[in-house]
């Protein structure tokens, strides 16, 4: 039974560095494939970076969940920029409905990263880390 | 699939694979899922130690990759025990740019206190792994 293919790549990534070189490998595969890869930054939720056992003023409380939204849309546009750039010269076409193309498209999931991978990728053909 | 860190990828990458086979669910999992991997490669090595009491050989997996159209060799090793590092030094020396496995057959909190073959994998790869549980 020759002839079987991925056709959906899920690619997880923060911002700690890894992901260009992940998306490298993934975009090998989507390009013998004509796979989709779908990019994951994983963003913390504010309420899982408030420090546990503590008791936390009100005030303080509201300036985390600020700094936490503050954070992630500035290394959201970074990392959707950085990727898009990298996707293109890899020859990953932005994502569209023909089918056998091999694109990328960019999805932002806030949540721990271990969650995504159960949403996202127990429906992958392949999921690439590092 | 494990993407080692590196500056670039490798050029033979998933056009020589090597199959960790040891008979196990997981191996024959890994395989089956990683079927469009394996058939689109150029090379294709099943590794094995001979060790596969009671389940599949390394021949009767070789048949059944050809029912896939899939040509193969088989590679046998001397292993025991903790056989992660050897199919790593296996896969290197067999010139290959993929490695496909079983995983965690034990439990990942026992793999990670006590260690076994996955983790010594997940430590040590210098190459793209692809695993499967």
């Amino acid at each position: 039974m020759a002839g079987s293919a991925i056709h959906t790549i899920m690619l997880p990534v923060r911002e700690d560095g890894m992901g260009g070189n992940v998306l490298a490998h993934a975009a090998v595969v989507a390009l013998r494939f004509g796979s989709r890869v779908r990019i994951i930054h994983c963003h913390p939720r504010p309420d899982d970076l408030m420090p546990y056992g503590v008791v936390i003023p009100k005030i303080l409380r509201k300036q985390i969940e600020d700094a936490a939204r503050a954070n992630a849309d500035t290394t959201s546009d970074q990392l959707i920029a950085e990727f898009k750039t990298r996707a293109a010269e890899l020859g990953l076409a932005e994502e569209s409905h023909a089918a056998g193309k091999a694109t990328a498209r960019f999805i932002e999931y806030e949540g721990k990263q271990v969650d995504a991978v159960r949403h996202f990728g127990r429906l992958a053909d392949l999921i690439c880390v590092s | 699939m494990m993407c080692p860190h590196a500056d670039s990828v490798p050029e033979d990458f998933c056009r020589h694979v090597t199959i960790g086979w040891n008979g196990s669910l997981q191996a024959s999992r890994a395989a089956a899922l990683a079927m469009p991997l394996i058939e689109a490669a150029d090379k294709v090595t099943i590794l094995t130690t001979g060790d596969t009491e009671h389940s599949a050989t390394a021949d009767e997996f070789r048949r059944y990759l050809e029912l896939h159209t899939v040509d193969s060799e088989i590679r046998e090793f001397k292993g025991r025990g903790n056989v992660g590092e050897k199919l790593l030094d296996e896969s290197t020396a067999a010139g290959a740019g993929l490695l496909i496995m079983g995983a965690y057959h034990e439990s990942y909190e026992r793999e990670t206190v006590f260690g076994g073959n996955s983790q010594t994998v997940v430590d040590k790869a210098a190459m793209p792994v692809v695993l499967v549980h």
